[in-house]
């Protein structure tokens, strides 16, 4: 029967594409959108491929709105803030990649030993993650730098060390389903090294997910906690930009009326934050329901 | 197989104990919550201690102003704190002195931190806790209307409200509130006058803004509504709408009290860390302020108290968490 056949045929991956809901396919298009927006501007600001030198400052055009010369306006001292914000990517682009990187392989390491031996490591590892879940982490982070004076580098990596429970937790309930299912059974029963089980079923074939949806919360949660620094001016100085720093030098003359100066990076934080919270959900929605169903 | 009430199984006769009261059984939970959180006391002490030594300075600063001090006088000053000993003698000692209340003097001001922590504490915890309820009972609201399908454009529109203000950064918020309250419509003082410290207004913008603002709602307005859709399919929920119920009754535990408690605790360390942000922003005089002021001036002795503050505030969410759900479900009581 032609159905039957039909049916048999594995969808294409731009069928299984098409076959997503609606809301899910837009959230995800539009956060891959902003990933790579974000990837381009980060690239061309390290290449020097700025519209506008971004520490030129032009005293003739203070405080303007948008317009042909300078497509996102200037701040309080002529400068193109369409190039700051660009610049403003170096502030969290590496160092949040080296943040999800770090909560990503201690997640992984941590949720494997309690996903598969809970009986043996529960109770040490979930003190120590309970351990970094008891401190805030802007407090924790605000004592690392008052102690150390570190860079953001090192402040973003902190940042990646409380987020090893969440990325933990994530994979152990993922390997807590994954444990009763009977192919893994039968993979150890057969004499599959432990560990080949758990490369390639677990993180492999299962993982490859979460840690797209984990890249992708981590990488929000490092915008906020270096905007926030900046802004309370210990992550990036002056005049070095940060979406964060750019917001609070602006509140002077956003309380007089001139509110663009704050509000395009607010904006760009705005942006760029929902594309990557509408991502992360979807994929969670998408990726994590359909398995543990 | 044992049968119930038959072969004395032990597991089966102790299953068959009559539960503990509800105040019994809350009580015995938050026993168990003082224990744990004393043991991770030590911990999170431990860790500070650890990188306190490690930091460059010298530790003595946390008592005396070591700068006008002479070598001999410093070395006897070392020998008084213990400074010259081995460090889990230093540590023990560092912890007996924090045990009796002796937290160091503050750098800048010179005054005890136990009593800066009392003169900010208070108006940190008054701002979290308000804002933390807020966030909750819009979290509560909205995954509740998007659950039940009821009113489906005002539940969409608040979730993508709270969408669009998760994202939002909070202190770019502050600033659109107060221009919109302050400079616009003139509804309040401007927030540096010495007027505004006494006005309504004072307290409720920057819980409004820390509330809706923390970056938190998207993701417990979705954790909530999952959880509601889930309850709402048990069996249970199905005999109260048919035989005409009230919903909310049969709902309240399972529905609210669980995954409420559940975010509280989870986020409560989140919303503590805008706290620190939100009282920048309004000019605050909390303990946000106050670690923000020592981070900068390197004020360690301040830096310690307002971390151990926090730890406590944190496990005091969890405990209350603890007690809701064992008050709700007695089997969870053990």
């Amino acid at each position: 029967m032609a159905h039957y056949a039909e049916l048999t045929i594995a969808p294409t991956t731009w069928g299984r594409f098409r076959a997503w809901p609606v809301g899910q396919l837009f959230a995800t298009s539009y956060g891959a959108t902003v990933a790579v927006l974000l990837t381009v501007a980060y690239v061309c600001s390290r290449l020097g491929w700025l519209p506008v030198d971004p520490n030129a400052m032009d005293l003739a055009a203070m405080n303007q709105t948008p317009d042909a010369a300078h497509l996102l306006g200037t701040d309080f001292v002529g400068r193109d803030l369409l190039s700051r914000i660009m610049l403003g990517t170096q502030a969290f682009f590496l160092p949040g990649l080296l943040a999800i990187g770090v909560s990503l392989v201690f997640g992984a390491i941590f949720g494997v030993l309690v996903g598969f031996w809970p009986e043996r490591f529960a109770t040490p590892v979930g003190v120590l993650l309970q351990l970094l879940e008891s401190l805030p982490k802007l407090v924790l982070i605000l004592l690392v730098i008052a102690l150390f004076r570190p860079d953001i580098y090192i402040i973003l990596l902190v940042v990646g060390i409380t987020n090893i429970p969440a990325a933990a937790e994530l994979l152990r309930s993922k390997i807590a389903v994954l444990k009763r299912k009977s192919y893994i059974e039968a993979a150890l029963a057969l004499g599959v090294p432990t560990w080949r089980v758990i490369g390639k079923h677990v993180l492999w074939l299962h993982g490859r997910g979460l840690v797209l949806i984990q890249a992708t919360i981590g990488m929000g949660e490092a915008i906020l906690i270096e905007t926030s620094l900046s802004y309370l001016g210990f992550g990036v100085q002056e005049p070095v930009p940060s979406w964060g720093n750019m917001v609070g030098l602006g509140k002077d003359y956003f309380f007089q009326g001139d509110l663009w100066i704050s509000t395009a990076p607010a904006l760009a934080i705005l942006f760029t934050i929902l594309g990557f919270h509408l991502m992360g959900d979807a994929l969670l929605e998408r990726l994590e329901a359909r398995n543990s169903a | 197989m044992a049968v119930p009430g038959g072969i004395k199984d032990r597991r089966a006769v102790r299953r068959e104990r009559p539960a503990a009261s509800p105040g019994r059984r809350v009580a015995r939970a938050l026993v168990r919550e003082t224990a744990r959180t004393a043991a991770l006391l030590v911990g999170v002490t431990l860790a500070m201690f650890l990188l306190l030594a490690r930091a460059p300075g010298n530790p003595a600063a946390m008592y005396v102003n070591v700068t006008d001090l002479t070598a001999e006088e410093l070395a006897a000053v070392n020998h008084e704190l213990g400074l010259d000993r081995s460090l889990p003698v230093r540590y023990v000692v560092w912890v007996g002195r924090m045990v009796r209340g002796d937290l160091g003097h503050s750098l800048r001001s010179g005054r005890p931190v136990t009593r800066e922590l009392w003169q900010t504490g208070w108006r940190t915890l008054l701002l979290t806790g308000s804002a933390m309820l807020l966030t909750l009972a819009f979290g509560a609201l909205t995954a509740y209307l998007q659950a039940t399908r009821r009113h489906p454009t005002i539940a969409g529109a608040l979730g993508t409200f709270a969408y669009v203000i998760s994202a939002l950064p909070v202190f770019w918020l502050g600033y659109l509130v107060i221009y919109i309250f302050t400079t616009r419509l003139g509804v309040f003082p401007l927030m540096s006058s010495g007027e505004a410290a006494t006005h309504w207004g004072f307290f409720l913008l920057p819980v409004l803004v820390l509330g809706l603002g923390n970056g938190t709602l998207s993701e417990i307005t979705r954790h909530l509504r999952a959880h509601l859709e889930g309850v709402l399919q048990e069996d249970y929920i199905r005999t109260a709408r048919a035989k005409g119920a009230p919903l909310l009754r049969h709902l309240y535990k399972d529905g609210f009290v669980m995954p409420l408690s559940s975010v509280l605790a989870n986020k409560l360390p989140y919303v503590l860390g805008g706290a620190i942000v939100v009282e920048q922003v309004f000019n605050w005089a909390g303990m946000g302020r106050l670690v923000w002021q020592a981070a900068a001036d390197r004020d360690y002795p301040i830096l310690m108290g307002v971390t151990l503050a926090s730890a406590l505030i944190v496990r005091a969410g969890h405990a209350v968490k603890e007690a809701a759900q064992v008050a709700a479900n007695p089997q969870l009581a053990e």
